[in-house]
């Protein structure tokens, strides 16, 4: 194969792969970016530890030192997500309070309205807030197991390796977080703010 | 898993994550794509080979520890000097050379001719100084290593009244961590 021929076979595969990544991101992106959302205190974090996770992707399958298919690219990404989210929070303890306590105050007043988590759906704006608002609410060991379950579709088995916990773990705090979900939406809809 | 909890997993099944937005994309898209232009944080300290220091020797800076260094040196140096045998150290005036190191000469008796150095009877100069060595501490925290080379230098009198210089070499390590961005 002469210069010519491998320039354009280089140049292919690289188109090839850019479509391919563009592609698999309208697949896949809104559910890592819910992902990195319930990690993180903010949209910027959230994109920021999103891309991290990505690039890293990125580098490995361009490297070839990737270990697995197209079909280990969501666990990968799970669980890389998870680290980058931790290793900024590290980093922003040191910013301080002030900037978390603007961010939440943000969030509060909108009712997440600002940076919604979910599209409204046939159960409406109303129900939508609500329950995300629960979800925001739920410990965190118990809203990331939900997230990366209902949304990410992770086996439990997946969901026990990117949390580094066992598979009966993720199990017992998936149903204890659908359980404390279920008290907070029942007591919303006895005060009769939720039309469920 | 009961009825209630099915009913809760069933409403949440009904939404539906945010949509990445467009422009978020493209630049998801950008980065991987360009993903040779970032450089993951654990890549941007470079190591360089590892320095084998000797057990003890890696200290921090210790103002009183160099000076009572020096002072013994000066003590030590005024009994040599005046016990009539100078074969073990070496007396350095203006252009003489320096003294045998410190532990050759730790005094066992006269300690009541000692005279306390002064001020102004001893110095320090640093003559070399080199930081390019970047090692690790106990917790893998990066540490850039400097060594600083002094010269000790006692002015002494003996008792025939003339003065000596005595010059003792002496290395410190200072560990100064690496600032990470």
């Amino acid at each position: 194969m002469d210069e010519d021929q491998e320039n354009m076979t280089s140049v292919t595969a690289q188109l090839k792969t850019e479509m391919t990544w563009r592609a698999w991101l309208k697949e896949h992106g809104s559910k890592l970016l819910l992902f990195a959302r319930q990690q993180t205190r903010s949209i910027a974090d959230a994109e920021d530890v999103l891309q991290d996770a990505l690039v890293k992707l990125a580098r490995k399958v361009a490297e070839n030192s990737f270990d697995g298919g197209q079909q280990s690219w969501l666990p990968y990404l799970y669980t890389s997500i998870r680290r980058c989210a931790i290793d900024l929070g590290r980093k922003s303890d040191r910013r301080g309070k002030r900037e978390e306590k603007v961010e939440m105050e943000r969030q509060y007043e909108t009712g997440g309205k600002f940076d919604p988590w979910f599209d409204s759906d046939a159960a409406g704006e109303e129900s939508r807030g609500y329950i995300e608002q629960g979800l925001k609410e739920l410990p965190e060991k118990f809203s990331e197991v939900i997230v990366m379950k209902v949304w990410g579709e992770r086996t439990f088995a997946e969901i026990g390796e990117a949390l580094n916990i066992s598979q009966n773990t993720a199990a017992s705090r998936y149903r204890y977080g659908l359980e404390a979900l279920r008290k907070q939406l029942a007591q919303v809809r006895n005060e009769g703010n939720l039309s469920l | 898993m009961d009825e209630e909890l099915r009913a809760i997993e069933d409403q949440l099944e009904q939404l539906s994550p945010a949509a990445m937005p467009d422009d978020m994309l493209a630049r998801m898209e950008q980065a991987m794509e360009r993903w040779q232009e970032t450089v993951p944080v654990e890549e941007k300290i470079v190591a360089f080979e590892p320095v084998k220091l000797e057990k003890g020797r890696m200290r921090f800076f210790n103002t009183w520890a160099s000076a009572a260094a020096v002072a013994l040196i000066a003590a030590t140096s005024y009994i040599v000097f005046n016990s009539g045998t100078t074969t073990e150290s070496t007396i350095v005036n203006q252009d003489g050379p320096i003294v045998d190191p410190i532990t050759q000469l730790v005094p066992t008796q006269n300690i009541q001719n000692v005279v306390p150095a002064s001020n102004s009877q001893f110095g320090t100069q640093v003559k070399r100084a080199s930081n390019d060595v970047i090692t690790y501490d106990a917790k893998g925290r990066p540490m850039r290593l400097m060594q600083v080379e002094f010269e000790d230098e006692v002015t002494i009198r003996g008792r025939d009244g003339k003065i000596y210089k005595v010059k003792q070499p002496r290395i410190e390590y200072y560990a100064v961590p690496v600032e990470i961005h």
